[in-house]
């Protein structure tokens, strides 16, 4: 696969854009699911998609190749995302309701069902600062561990592991005012006297 | 349960949710045509350079004279004579 990427950014490079369409096919499928973090809505997914390729386009001569390609395109994908996120909250694009998924009873499921998870997932994190969100997302979504995160983000390590822990925290404050306390009833339960 | 297990279970079950099936090569296709940069004509490349010389020249000249309180032929010449001695 990688072998295959490589001569089709050098293809890419030379002008064919045959061997960019190959690209494409072949990292569409992932991107999207990455992008499917990022929003909810199907023609949106499509644009963001789009618009991390045409990115991945205009900067491909700093692929160096020195490792895949799909991480590199990975991060371009991590930045077009945060910079939807970031004029989505300006301009106040349409959001899920927290009352519109119960995190209650998904929480309290053995199995969730993985669309309301993900329903209920993206409700939360939309309500937190784009920073805190992208953090999250990668962590919990993208099962990322800490070095890609901040190699993703361009953070540092402890800046990863400051930002996730306020990003906890505010999610959890975030949760007791819409009215989900009972949540860490157990919790509160477990702790030292 | 805390938030960092809340969020975990409910992560782990949203990274089953598979996203809708997108096709975009011909869109991005169609985007880069666009977005790439097009070749500079040589002959009006030419030309933009020898405008820039000159708008160089001129904006030159024209702080010599300002400086110097020259009239700008003035300062033309005296500039000439520099380069010539």
């Amino acid at each position: 696969m990688d072998s295959l990427d490589l001569s089709d950014v050098q293809g890419s490079l030379r002008g064919d854009g045959q061997a960019y369409a190959r690209i494409v096919r072949r990292h569409q499928g992932q991107i999207a699911a990455r992008m499917w973090r990022f929003t909810r809505d199907r023609d949106r997914l499509e644009e963001l998609v789009q618009d991390v390729f045409v990115e991945g386009y205009i900067n491909l001569r700093s692929f160096k190749g020195t490792g895949p390609f799909a991480h590199w395109l990975n991060a371009i994908a991590t930045r077009v995302g945060y910079r939807f996120w970031k004029r989505q909250k300006r301009r106040a694009f349409r959001t899920i309701s927290l009352q519109d998924v119960d995190v209650a009873v998904l929480a309290r499921q053995e199995r969730p069902d993985p669309r309301q998870a993900g329903e209920a997932v993206h409700a939360l994190l939309e309500k937190l600062p784009p920073r805190d969100r992208l953090v999250l997302t990668l962590m919990y979504l993208e099962e990322l561990p800490l070095a890609k995160v901040a190699a993703q983000t361009g953070w540092s390590l402890v800046m990863v592991k400051v930002q996730a822990y306020r990003a906890r925290k505010k999610l959890k404050a975030l949760l007791i005012q819409n009215g989900l306390a009972n949540l860490f009833e157990d919790e509160d339960l477990e702790q030292p006297s | 349960m805390n938030e960092h297990e809340l969020l975990g279970k409910l992560a782990g079950a949203a990274r089953r949710d598979r996203p809708p099936d997108v096709n975009v090569v011909a869109e991005v296709l169609g985007s880069i045509a666009t977005a790439r940069p097009k070749a500079v004509d040589p002959v009006l490349g030419y030309f933009a350079l020898v405008a820039g010389v000159a708008a160089a020249v001129v904006l030159t000249l024209a702080i010599q004279s300002w400086l110097s309180m020259q009239d700008p032929l003035m300062a033309l010449g005296n500039s000439l004579n520099t380069v010539t001695l």
